[in-house]
């Protein structure tokens, strides 16, 4: 029996839950002020700043405006899981749950600039011209995700035309420009949408005309600028933000005490006996840190649920994992610089 | 006592005008002053003193676990002054043992583990530790207690573990706080007469209070408390 396996053999089991539980409590909270302030919603007030509205009668010309981008705005298509569903259908007129958004169109010749423009809102994947975009309520709302199916359909005087398209990216949550309007959001290429339409429709040309929409993050961004000071974070979601890391440290703090102090005993004999220091303080910090990584990820894997659940924000599988990499790189700055305080204290206590 | 002028062998421990302080955030407590003493192979040591004279102390200087204050002193050839921790870890666990007051066994191991522990620590196979183990806590009366973990046991029963421990490398010197503190008359003499037998050629310090441990060893220093 080596001497980090004694160390381990005299750690109170029943010590080390209650300070993991206590840790992925305030983790939690932590993590939730992280991950929801992270989310901004892709609302009128930045899609308006970033863009001028044009009314037209017919389809829009494409780019008639030199150096800008125009999108076609059509007021209403309908949106629906296509696999899964409860009767089993293939058609949109087949399901049970199907909802009315706006939807925008691009020319695929354009796909640059409209990356360009929707990068700060960009979820998740990439426009690209073989798939349509969606926002991320509405995908939640169906459980749809990069990569999957969905379901469009377009009413006209023929009757309802429907196509089904992979979905190529996610937008944040989006709430038209007027209110009359239901939320929610599909931006397709036009060659997607053309096989809908019927006739010369009418729609709505707006045009673009600067660089990226002003004061948009990108999700990592935003995760960064919400860990380490974001000027723009509401005074409740910094609050909770501040308690929730203070927290998170002083528990850090807490159990990396509580398991030296647990240990100080075995760990004193087994130096007076000739194990070296390092083993010691070694085997102090890996516990330590390993009980502040499975709290980071317990924590964030709670919140992202927490968030999901309230906030119906569509948590992305990097933001759970940038979100617990932070806390963990949090938890390892507390716990290296204290663990070799408590094992140097530990020795010198004799 | 000034270290001998001549030996024939290489003392195992030279403690040459040892002063030890012990210090906390408001004040300085002296321990120690002008401590000079030395130790060949096969000697035995008995260090006498009232409490607080910081004989305890001396046991630790003497294992490098507390460097001194002031003065200098060498264990086995390693300057006590000047060696890394880490050297003097390794010294401790290859050539010192110590028997403490309060034994000090880990409380989560049985008796044959804790015996085992310094063996296993120094990369000998499980199998070879417990049999080393196994032997050593027959020969201090411990066979039939093989499994028990030390707070099923009485405190002379702990103590016989600790005694265990220590002799199961025999190591080339033997610390002992107080050894038989906790034994009966006829079972110190005979764990006494054990560690002789066991480690005939090993240096052995031993702190008692008990003058008939001391009458055993052949040599004793008294530690004087001043004011």
């Amino acid at each position: 029996m080596t001497g980090p396996v004694v160390l381990l053999r005299h750690v109170r089991i029943a010590d080390l839950v209650r300070d993991l539980v206590m840790l992925v409590l305030v983790g939690t909270l932590g993590a939730f002020a992280m991950l929801f302030s992270a989310r901004s919603t892709f609302d009128k007030v930045i899609f308006e700043a970033a863009l001028d509205y044009e009314w037209r009668s017919s389809a829009p010309a494409v780019s008639d405006t030199t150096g800008a981008l125009t999108l076609e705005q059509v007021s209403s298509v309908s949106v629906a899981r296509l696999s899964d569903t409860p009767t089993g259908g293939s058609r949109i007129s087949d399901f049970e749950h199907s909802v009315d958004v706006p939807a925008l169109c691009y020319d695929p010749a354009s796909a640059t600039q409209v990356n360009q423009l929707f990068a700060g809102v960009l979820a998740d994947g990439v426009l690209d011209a073989r798939g349509v975009t969606l926002d991320e309520a509405t995908a939640y709302r169906f459980g749809l995700r990069v990569g999957d199916e969905v379901g469009l359909a377009v009413s006209t005087n023929a009757g309802l035309v429907e196509r089904r398209y992979p979905i190529s990216a996610l937008v944040l949550p989006y709430l038209p420009p007027t209110a009359s309007q239901s939320s929610g959001l599909v931006i397709l290429p036009q060659t997607l949408f053309e096989p809908m339409r019927s006739g010369a429709g009418t729609g709505t040309a707006v045009t673009y005309t600067s660089t990226p929409v002003p004061g948009a993050l990108s999700h990592d961004d935003a995760i960064y600028s919400a860990a380490f000071g974001a000027p723009d974070l509401t005074a409740f979601v910094g609050v909770v933000l501040a308690l929730g890391i203070g927290i998170w440290v002083i528990g850090n703090v807490r159990a990396v005490g509580e398991l030296a102090q647990n240990l100080a005993g075995c760990a004193r004999t087994l130096f007076a006996i000739g194990l070296p220091r390092w083993k010691i303080r070694a085997t102090v910090l890996l516990i330590a840190l390993g009980l502040g990584i499975l709290a980071a990820i317990s924590a964030v894997a709670a919140s992202a649920g927490l968030v999901t659940y309230w906030a119906s924000y569509y948590i992305q599988w990097r933001e759970t994992v940038t979100v617990a990499v932070l806390l963990a790189a949090t938890s390892a700055l507390v716990v290296i610089p204290f663990s070799r305080r408590a094992s140097r204290q530990l020795e010198e206590s004799r | 006592m000034s270290p001998s002028p001549h030996i024939d062998e290489q003392p195992v421990l030279v403690l040459d005008a040892i002063a030890y302080d012990y210090v906390d955030r408001r004040r300085t407590v002296p321990v120690l002053r002008n401590l000079s003493v030395s130790v060949s192979p096969g000697e035995r040591l008995a260090l006498l003193g009232p409490s607080g004279s910081g004989k305890s102390t001396i046991l630790d200087i003497a294992s490098g676990l507390r460097r001194p204050t002031a003065g200098w002193g060498q264990l086995l050839g390693h300057d006590l002054t000047s060696s890394s921790p880490g050297d003097l870890a390794n010294l401790r666990l290859n050539s010192v043992a110590r028997i403490y007051q309060d034994f000090q066994l880990f409380p989560r191991l049985s008796a044959l583990d804790n015996a085992a522990i310094v063996p296993r620590l120094k990369g000998m196979p499980k199998k070879q530790s417990r049999d080393l183990a196994r032997d050593a806590l027959n020969r201090v009366g411990m066979a039939h207690r093989l499994d028990h973990r030390p707070s099923q046991l009485s405190g002379g029963e702990q103590q016989r573990i600790a005694i265990a421990r220590a002799l199961v490398t025999e190591p080339l010197l033997l610390l002992a706080d107080e050894p038989t503190g906790s034994l009966d008359a006829d079972l110190r003499d005979e764990i006494v007469d054990l560690i002789i037998e066991v480690l005939p050629t090993a240096a052995i310090i031993t702190v008692s209070h008990d003058p008939e441990v001391a009458a055993r060893m052949s040599r004793t220093v008294r530690i004087e408390r001043t004011a």
